[in-house]
């Protein structure tokens, strides 16, 4: 069987329905189904030679798996191998600090990415002729911002309020010359909508900052306390009434969606397109969240800053360089951002007991009785000062 | 009468954005609007239709949306405002052309 694209076959309903359309005149004409049917396909001509002339149209020099669209979609998912592969080989850690930066915004492009690809086929199955369908895709990216950040245990939903107001301003705006603008210039304008709101909640940067006072509307179901300046911030927990509106108005979103998507799956689906849907959304299920909170967790990001202070940590207690497998623990846990406990954890270890008697071996030829390594145990003395004091 | 496949060739494009001019078509009633206000002169083969369509959708002279109506799906095409100018522009020339062929043959 000959495989379709999703243009193709869009292009072949096209020529299906003109079809049909012929044959219903025909009958009204007075023929039967089946000699309208045979007339219809006589005067329609070739369904594929027409088809073809048309794919040519939109595809003039290449064909649909060499597009330039596809080889760049290649290269992105080429790319992601080689950094994800490098990540486990390379050992230097300068190169392995910048490599898990690009090894994290390589997930936020492929989300964006998938994100886009998803507004592209349903602009195609929703149209932008009326501004109801503009609303409706512009609430299915807010229920998909909303429920990212859940999964993405953000904790933070100051991003979404950010999206919701640009969501507001933009409809409104777009509303307004609605007729001035061409369905092109509306689908840019979701496009657009859809990137920045997901890129502010991936970096949990809020867009307009700089414009309004800071807000803060946390999560804290560990009941971590908020500190910093933001005094006024209201706490709250997953089963405050607010959020539980939240969840419902999500709950809500959420069966709007798939219901939409089902409708979408079984009016637009080339067998293909149906057969992947449906396993790609089991192992979308199953996948996605862990890996999305994975990576949230890592922190991948934010530890880039504590990178030194965690190697001069190490450096004073162990006397060595954290390893790379250490830096991913610290990142996973979020431990970095309290690095007393790190620092306990650390003078206490079984590896420090052992530095100390390999220095007392090195500087005094002997090993280090039990309380002695107690005693630099417990005062917590750094690797040089222990050196300072033995060589003394 | 016959026209001379040759003589619509040319004027296809032209066609297809003046029945598309008033409001949004698709392809079968865009074919069957030409036939009718053409009085049967016109009759856009489906083959000719389809790529212009397309053609004029990817220069950006006609947007499309897919409608449902009776439970059938119909790509519309509507013009937009690039589709306006070409138009305007081709009506222009049209009547030049045409005015000057009319000024030779019927002189």
């Amino acid at each position: 069987m000959k495989r379709l694209t999703y243009q193709n076959h869009l292009i072949q309903e096209e020529l299906n329905s003109h079809v049909l359309d012929l044959v219903d005149d025909l009958v009204t004409q007075g023929l039967t189904p089946t000699a309208a049917q045979q007339q219809a396909l006589q005067q329609f001509g070739d369904i594929n030679t027409i088809s073809q002339a048309v794919i040519k149209i939109h595809h003039p020099r290449f064909n649909w798996y060499w597009s330039p669209q596809t080889i760049l979609l290649l290269l992105f998912i080429l790319s992601g191998g080689v950094i994800f592969t490098s990540t486990l080989f390379i050992t230097t850690p300068l190169i392995h600090d910048v490599l898990l930066i690009v090894k994290l915004w390589w997930y936020y492009l492929a989300i964006i990415i998938a994100g886009q690809l998803l507004n592209y086929r349903l602009i195609q199955y929703f149209s932008l002729r009326r501004i109801t369908s503009f609303i409706t895709l512009i609430l299915t990216n807010l229920v998909a911002s909303a429920s990212l950040t859940i999964v993405l245990d953000i904790d933070d939903f100051e991003t979404n309020l950010d999206a919701l107001i640009l969501a507001i301003v933009l409809t409104g705006l777009i509303g307004y010359f609605w007729k001035h603008i061409s369905m092109r210039w509306r689908a840019v304008t979701l496009y657009i909508f859809s990137i920045i709101s997901t890129l502010s909640i991936l970096l949990n940067k809020p867009l307009w900052q700089g414009l309004y006072q800071a807000r803060c509307f946390y999560i804290t179901p560990d009941n971590i306390p908020l500190t910093g300046t933001l005094t006024s911030c209201t706490q709250v927990t997953w089963f405050s009434p607010l959020m539980l509106l939240i969840l419902l108005c999500l709950v809500g979103g959420w069966l709007l969606v798939i219901y939409k998507l089902k409708n979408y799956w079984l009016n637009r689906g080339t067998k293909i397109w149906q057969r992947s849907f449906v396993a790609m959304f089991f192992l979308g299920t199953i996948i996605i969240p862990i890996k999305i909170h994975d990576i949230n967790n890592q922190a991948e990001l934010d530890i880039i800053p504590w990178k030194y202070r965690i190697d001069k940590v190490y450096l004073n207690i162990l006397g060595r360089l954290p390893e790379n497998k250490d830096v991913d623990f610290y990142a996973t846990t979020r431990s970095f951002e309290h690095m007393s406990k790190v620092q306990d954890t650390l003078y206490k270890s079984n590896e420090r007991r052992l530095k100390i008697n390999q220095l007392y071996q090195q500087f005094l030829q002997r090993n280090a009785t039990k309380a002695e390594i107690d005693n630099y145990v417990n005062n917590k003395k750094t690797i040089p000062v222990i050196i300072n004091e033995l060589t003394q | 009468m016959k026209i001379n496949k040759e003589l619509l060739k040319g004027s296809s494009e032209l066609l297809v954005l003046s029945v598309l001019k008033e409001e949004p078509l698709y392809g079968y009633e865009i074919a069957k609007r030409i036939k009718t206000t053409s009085e049967q002169l016109f009759a856009m083969g489906e083959g000719t239709l389809y790529p212009i369509l397309h053609k004029l959708e990817a220069d950006y002279k006609l947007e499309s949306f897919w409608e449902e109506i009776g439970g059938r799906k119909r790509k519309y095409y509507s013009i937009t405002k690039s589709g306006l100018a070409e138009l305007k522009d081709r009506a222009t020339e049209w009547k030049t052309f045409s005015a000057a062929i009319n000024a030779i043959v019927l002189a």
